[in-house]
């Protein structure tokens, strides 16, 4: 084997052990459906069954009945095209059940697109007594009776609801203790306005629902099992079938070679995919061995040929020719 | 023995030759080991370059796939976990305490709970859980305890207007128990605060100011109560008075008089000209004034109650300068049978309801046995609230429609009639199963279908033998979606194709039909059909050209090395022109199978597959004897002819010259085997 070999080979093993390192080291990135760590969605997507989807027309090919349907558009922060809008406007229209659980993401283009004056504020929500450990995880007490059998939420880093009451229900509020932090000090200060804030809310649009929730970590797994997040899921979803957009967050590059490994998986998981790879790879491994085959024939050659230079080349193809035979 | 001449020099040649010989399988062993060294000395620096292009690969890759995307100037959340605890707030817990306080201090029990509760939410520290659960605990019994003294006192209060010392009196001691009991709650209260106040770093003094506005609460209670107490001694030292009534029936029909009869006493004296108040049902119906005997009289309509019995009582509560003589007394209560008529109402629908579809409620009213004709009723049900009356039978129908949208699986409707003096009022609740009319639907579609080609599908929509009017249907294959617009009678059919990205496989024909009655419910039927992608076939036709390919191939090949010429050592021929050594080869070829031939049959020795010319004629030298020299060069020849460049033309004459020497020494060879083999054979004879 010559070095040049030997670096290709090195090569192709270090390729094989990325894809494989690709493959088993689990994605860590925010809202993730793989990702079972604390910003990971694993536990929710679990408990909800949402089923994962690129855009908002594969819900339509799936299921003739949008009021059956609910979609989770949680924490997007990539911008949505006039298309994906566009599908929105029309799947709330059509009956069916939006979550948009939102921060300080792309939100706010889906209200503007459906013509509502609610928007997400974009101010940090910081509430220095009903809380968990610290004031920017907000303890959500006021809950409409809409909301039954929840009796307190538990918000991460979230922020509030600038509402038009004659569009919104609101569902739920923060406490009267609450302010929102513009400046991000973590303390009050007197431009900064005090609670209570509407943090979830209700609006009737068109045929369909669409639930406003001032924060987009309700749902990850760390915050899952804080208070009553993951009755929250239950009583949203009920019966209906649930999907979860996939398409609008932000990717960190090992994600990226995941979506890719998959998309190169799913581009091979038709029938006639998996039939052309394999006769490719056939085809391949009959070349080769064609290949090898000869070079070590020629290899023989040469080497009679050098130990005697006055044999006959031709000869000598003629018998190895025989041989085989 | 003494050697023979030449025979001692060739000797040492031998020695010197094997001693060559020895020294060349020495530095034979010594290269094969330095070639073994070279070799894996070789195999160790590949390895080695083969797991230094493994590290380097991933130390330049895997720190890129750490990338993180840039995270926005708020972060969207932080792990919990590692979030660090913050200590309780101490201005807001004060401002929470103090607004609780202040809820307590204004009376507002129920606020004050409610803030209660919704405190038991606000975070504490581990440290600190103790000592705030204690604290928390103490409130709603506090809360409590002044809710009922609060309660007792209004009670009592009441009970001394109204003159009934004892009662009041009980109150009173039963407020002065649970102030008490408060006064020790709060000075635990006060340790609490205290003990709480020093952990979150609040001043004392400051969260005690506000326990304060709850002291002085509990102090304007405990004078309340005092001020009661007085009252109810004046009261005991005043002379009592005595009242006594009697019905002159006590079965009565409703609307119809009624008369009671009683007389007010002050020790045996009878009171006159004192106002005497009726009580019926706990409600104030008359007053009148005692006649000279004391004696009274109400005569009063009977009310139109409609229940079994009512309590009748009456009251002299002293006003003015009597006040301050007599005692305030009670007569003892009458118990009044009442007599009314209850109509009976029977009604019936037809079973179940649909939303949007209007249905019929029948019934009718009796009353005794007897219709009830041109009876007023009210039917409450579905959002609406209807008026009608019984016709001359009794009877009543009406309307109803359940709302076109609704959840509801079932629905409450109350049917009611007024009262109208002796009739008691009636009423009769139906709790009415809401459900929607299920069409079926069956379709007709094909089992093979290719994507991207159209197919056509028929299908029968039916629903109990009604043909829906102009209903919504879907037809969904894969992300194709069609609309049928028309049915014919209860058949639809429609052209749909499968996209070319459907793959191949089983997939779902869906068809959902939306009626626009908003009583027949929505329906969807999926059936399931191979769906064959055309570009599937690429590859298994591309196996097939090849396989028939590879097929032909190897035939015509096979037919080829058929019809060509067999020969032991007859090399494979070509097309091209056959060179001048092709040309030869028969001849010395055959020209050496015939002299090996005829050695063969002289020394009884074959020549076998595996064994060289050179071989053969080296096992053959013995019995060819002098034939040898000629038959060695014959097969080097061959050897030469057949592994190396050919033969030279002098080379071929020499060839020649050989087999016509070995040609000759053989036939001598024979023709001495011939005379003596006829030797033998004459003497066998």
């Amino acid at each position: 084997m010559k070095a040049s070999t030997s670096i290709f080979y090195g090569l192709i093993t270090a390729i094989v052990i990325l894809f494989l390192l690709v493959y088993f080291f689990p994605s860590l990135d925010d809202f993730n459906l793989k990702n079972p760590s604390w910003n990971g969605i694993t536990n929710f997507s679990r408990i909800s069954k949402a089923q994962p989807i690129k855009k908002i027309a594969d819900i339509t090919y799936s299921v003739p009945l949008l009021s059956e349907t609910i979609l989770y558009l949680i924490g997007p922060s990539k911008p949505f095209t006039p298309e994906e809008l566009s599908s929105l406007t029309g799947y709330l229209k059509g009956g069916g059940t939006l979550i948009l659980a939102d921060d300080f993401g792309s939100g706010n283009a889906i209200l503007q697109e459906l013509g509502l004056n609610t928007r997400f504020s974009g101010h940090l929500l910081i509430d220095p007594l009903f809380r968990n450990k610290a004031s920017t995880l907000p303890k959500i007490v006021n809950l409409s009776p809409e909301l039954k059998n929840i009796t307190a939420l538990v918000f991460n880093y979230a922020t509030t609801l600038n509402i038009d009451p004659l569009e919104i229900d609101i569902l739920a509020s923060s406490s009267s203790y609450s302010y929102t932090d513009s400046n991000l000090n973590q303390k009050w200060d007197k431009e900064e306005t005090k609670g209570p804030f509407p943090v979830i809310g209700k609006i009737e649009y068109g045929e369909g629902k669409l639930y406003l929730i001032s924060d987009s970590s309700i749902f990850i797994n760390s915050m899952l099992n804080k208070e009553d997040n993951k009755k929250l899921i239950a009583l949203l979803t009920k019966n209906k079938k649930s999907f979860i957009d996939t398409f609008h967050w932000q990717e960190a590059r090992l994600s990226k070679l995941k979506s890719a490994q998959l998309s190169l998986y799913q581009l091979f998981s038709p029938i006639e995919a998996r039939y052309s790879l394999l006769f490719l790879f056939i085809a391949l491994i009959v070349w080769l061995r064609v290949r090898q085959k000869k070079a070590r024939a020629s290899e023989e050659l040469q080497e009679t040929l050098a130990e005697h230079p006055h044999w006959d080349k031709e000869i000598l193809k003629i018998l190895e020719k025989g041989r085989e035979k | 023995m003494r050697p023979l001449p030449g025979e001692e020099a060739r000797d040492t040649r031998y020695e010197q030759r094997d001693t060559c010989y020895r020294g060349e399988r020495v530095r034979d062993t010594r290269y094969e080991q330095q070639d073994t060294r070279y070799a894996k000395r070789s195999e160790a620096y590949l390895v080695r370059a083969l797991l230094i292009t493994i590290i380097t690969a991933l130390l330049f890759s895997l720190p890129s796939l750490a990338f993180e995307p840039k995270s926005p100037q708020i972060p969207r959340h932080k792990n919990p976990d590692e979030i660090t605890e913050e200590k309780i707030a101490p201005l807001e817990f004060f401002a929470l305490y103090g607004t609780f306080m202040d809820l307590m201090t204004r009376q507002n029990w129920d606020l004050a709970s409610s803030l209660l509760q919704e405190a038991s939410s606000i975070y504490i520290p581990e440290n600190l859980a103790d000592i705030f659960d204690r604290f928390n605990e103490s409130l709603p019994e506090i809360i409590q305890e002044l809710r009922n003294t609060k309660n007792h006192l209004d009670i009592a209060t009441i009970l001394m207007a109204q003159a009934r010392i004892d009662e009041t009196d009980e109150e009173v001691k039963k407020a002065l128990a649970s102030l008490a009991k408060t006064g020790k709650d709060l000075k635990e209260l006060d340790t609490l605060t205290k003990e709480l106040a020093g952990a979150i770093g609040l001043s004392p003094e400051l969260i005690m100011k506000e326990g304060e506005k709850l002291k002085e609460l509990v102090k304007n209670f405990y004078l309340t109560t005092l001020q009661l107490n007085e009252d109810i001694e004046e009261k005991n030292k005043l002379p009592s008075t005595f009242l006594e009534i009697s019905a002159e029936e006590e079965e009565l029909i409703v609307g119809s008089p009624l008369k009671i009869y009683g007389k007010l006493t002050e020790a045996n004296t009878a009171l006159s000209g004192k106002d005497i108040t009726l009580f019926l049902e706990e409600e104030r119906a008359s007053i009148t004034s005692t006649e000279e005997d004391g004696s009274f009289t109400f005569i009063i309509d009977t009310p139109l109650l409609y229940k079994p019995t009512i309590k009748a009582y009456t009251a002299y509560l002293p006003q003015g300068e009597d006040a301050a003589k007599y005692a305030p007394s009670f007569s003892n209560a009458l118990s009044l049978k009442l007599v009314y008529y209850l109509p009976l109402i029977e009604a019936s629908y037809e079973e179940p309801a649909y939303p949007g579809l209007p249905f019929e409620i029948k019934g009718h009213l009796s009353l005794a046995y007897a219709p009830l004709k041109e009876y007023p009723l009210e039917v409450i049900g579905f959002n609406q609230r209807l008026e009608l009356s019984t016709d001359e039978k009794g009877e009543f129908v009406t309307q109803l429609a359940p709302p076109p949208k609704t959840t509801l699986k079932k629905s409450i409707v109350k049917i009611s009639t007024p009262p109208r003096g002796i009739i008691a009022p009636s009423s009769l609740t139906l709790a009415i199963p809401l459900t929607y009319k299920i069409p079926s639907v069956a379709l007709d579609t094909p089992s093979i279908v290719f994507s991207a080609f159209s197919f056509s599908l028929q299908g029968k929509l039916t629903l109990d033998g009604q043909i829906l009017k102009e209903p919504t249907i879907k037809v969904i294959t894969g992300e194709n979606e069609y609309s049928i617009s028309s049915l014919e009678g209860e058949n639809f059919a429609a052209e749909a194709t499968f996209p070319l990205s459907a793959t191949t496989g089983w997939q779902n024909i869906i068809v959902s039909v939306t009626p626009w009655e908003s009583w027949i419910a929505s329906v969807t039927q999926e059936n399931r059909v191979l769906v064959i992608n055309p570009i599937m076939l690429i590859p298994f036709a591309a196996i097939l050209t090849l396989l028939v390919g590879v097929s032909r191939k190897k035939k015509k090949k096979i037919r080829k090395a058929e019809e060509e010429p067999q020969g032991v050592l007859t090399p494979q021929t070509t097309k091209k022109p056959e060179t001048k050594k092709e040309k030869l080869l028969p001849d010395i070829l055959r020209a050496y199978e015939e002299a090996v031939e005829r050695v063969s049959k002289i020394t009884d020795k074959m020549i076998t597959p595996s064994q060289t010319t050179r071989e053969y004629s080296e096992e053959v030298k013995k019995p060819l004897k002098e034939a040898y020299p000629s038959f060695k060069a014959l097969s080097l020849m061959v050897e030469k002819f057949l592994y190396a460049r050919g033969l030279e033309k002098d080379e071929e004459n020499k060839f020649l010259q050989y087999y016509e020497e070995f040609t000759r020494i053989l036939q001598r060879f024979d023709s001495s085997n011939n005379v003596k083999q006829g030797r033998s054979l004459r003497g066998t004879k």
